[in-house]
């Protein structure tokens, strides 16, 4: 996936992880985050990699693997690019999710980062709030007597 | 490619992401599940009451008109979250009502609801009181980019509105007081492409669209809902570009469409109300027709008629320089040497025509 050798037509950049790793990357792929949109513009020299800080080879190249997918314009249908969306982030772990939609939030790509929160609320959806704590690792850290309190000034949003 | 493990299992990833993540994936769900955070943990005890989506839509299920548990717990639940959400501007405000006159909240909901901005409202009155239609004075706001009503009551509109940011509205089992609110409301929305209108009643004699901004219109059984009145439907919309209608016949008046690229009409005999209001020589061909010849530039249609008898249908394919097929159609038997000018058509289906020639031809 690093460094593939360069094609003429578009602008390649070059991205670097926070441990070093080099990706080449169209612009129009690169462009899809506007954090790295607005580097570029107060770049001098494009060819220099541009440094995405905080995020890891390893996510940055499924950031990628999903810009890629929705730089290519109408070879999918709406339903296809969709589908693949699903399966895209069905394919993830929790962890991976976590740092992914740091890696968007950080990046701006908004439809990359609206993905992974819908995904995320849906693992939510439907559950009961022990269900909810167990998927996420999430410590109760109130009293069984403040819990108890919390549940009974909002009674209707603990019915089933 | 690097090879970094990650801490797997154990880890509380999700509560130590920030407030704003944590609201936008809150505002995905209905508010009850959003409210139901609060107890996970000391750092969800207040996430919710960022969340901007108000959406109240999923009601008690063993809900019944009599003052029971379920209901006092359910106003509370409104009243709380109206009370404790500090989101100043709303994605979405979802409501489906579900009280009844005596609820002693409505006021303070209502001023609790007024305090905020919109950008999506989608009221429902289907199971609420007449009571709670004052809560249709939020629709004014000015920052309502979509607004669906369904089963409400229009009676007290104010003197001056304008809805400047609204772009797309659902009437749905509304019912208006009145020819004149459709034509005040399409007119005072500046930058309005959407109209979606169901089964909506009280207009008087006619139904207007005006908007010189509309691109769709969808209108389903207002016709039919007139009870045996008729109820002509004019159309002053010259961008529109898509086109439904599903309804019964009725007389149309409509300015030119010129760029209309969709129709999909959906047209139902109704000849005693016809007959009853312009005389035996109603002609419903012309009514039809009528219509089908201001779209001249469609390239999708589909037609269908039900209880319509359709006399010496021909239709014939003139072929014309600029590679769309002119198609001119005759729809009339006593009239068969003058063709009604068609639109020009890419696709046409007819359906549900009883006697035609040439019935689905595509060119």
């Amino acid at each position: 996936m690093a460094s593939t050798s360069t094609s003429t037509l578009s602008r390649k950049l070059i991205l670097k992880s926070s441990d070093g790793e080099k990706f080449e990357v169209d612009e129009n792929v690169a462009m899809q985050s506007q954090t790295i949109k607005h580097m570029i513009e107060d770049l001098d020299d494009i060819n220099s990699p541009i440094p995405v800080s905080i995020v890891t080879g390893t996510i940055l190249s499924k950031v990628i693997e999903y810009c890629k997918k929705h730089a290519t314009e109408d070879s999918d249908s709406d339903e296809q690019l969709k589908q693949w969306d699903k399966e895209y982030a069905n394919n993830m772990d929790l962890n991976t999710l976590y740092y992914l939609l740091l890696a968007a939030n950080y990046m701006e790509i908004k439809g990359l980062l609206e993905l992974i929160t819908q995904c995320v609320a849906d693992m939510i959806k439907g559950k009961s709030p022990e269900e909810i704590r167990a998927h996420f690792n999430i410590k109760n850290d109130f009293t069984p007597q403040e819990e108890a309190n919390i549940r009974n000034e909002n009674p209707w949003a603990f019915e089933n | 490619m690097s090879d970094i493990s990650y801490p797997v299992g154990e880890t509380d990833y999700i509560s130590s992401l920030h407030d704003t993540i944590l609201c936008h994936i809150l505002s995905f769900l209905p508010t009850k599940s959003a409210v139901k955070t609060c107890v996970l943990s000391k750092r969800w005890k207040k996430v919710w009451n960022q969340v901007p989506v108000l959406d109240f839509i999923e009601i008690p299920e063993n809900y019944h008109p009599l003052c029971n548990e379920a209901k006092i717990s359910y106003n509370k639940f409104v009243n709380k979250v109206l009370a404790e959400n500090n989101a100043f501007y709303l994605q979405r405000f979802c409501y489906e009502f579900s009280c009844d006159d005596d609820c002693d909240y409505y006021e303070s909901w209502l001023d609790a609801a007024k305090k905020r901005e919109y950008y999506e409202i989608d009221l429902n009155f289907t199971l609420g009181g007449s009571r709670s239609y004052k809560f249709i004075e939020m629709i004014y706001g000015k920052g309502v980019k979509m607004l669906k009503l369904t089963v409400v009551k229009v009676n007290d509109t104010p003197e001056y509105f304008h809805l400047p940011s609204l772009e797309i509205v659902h009437f749905v089992r509304v019912e208006f007081n009145g020819s004149e609110y459709m034509k005040r409301f399409t007119s005072n929305c500046p930058i309005l492409k959407k109209i979606i209108i169901k089964e909506c009643t009280g207009f008087d004699e006619m139904f207007f669209v005006e908007s010189l901004t509309l691109k769709s219109l969808e209108i389903c059984d207002i016709v039919s809902q007139a009870w045996g009145r008729s109820l002509i439907i004019s159309i002053k919309a010259p961008i529109l570009e898509y086109l439904s209608i599903d309804d019964e016949i009725t007389y149309y008046m409509v300015d030119s469409l010129a760029w209309l690229t969709e129709a999909n009409l959906n047209l139902r005999e109704n000849f005693p109300v016809m007959v009853n209001e312009y005389g035996s020589d109603y002609d419903i061909y012309q009514n039809i027709n009528y219509l089908i010849s201001k779209a001249s530039k469609v390239r999708s249609s589909r037609l269908k008629t039900s209880g319509v008898e359709w006399i010496d249908t021909s239709i014939n394919c003139v072929a014309e320089e600029d590679m769309v097929l002119g198609q001119t159609c005759t729809a009339k038997a006593n009239e068969p040497d003058e063709p009604w000018p068609a639109p020009r058509l890419g696709r046409v289906q007819w359906g549900g025509v009883l006697s035609s020639k040439g019935s689905d031809s595509v060119v």
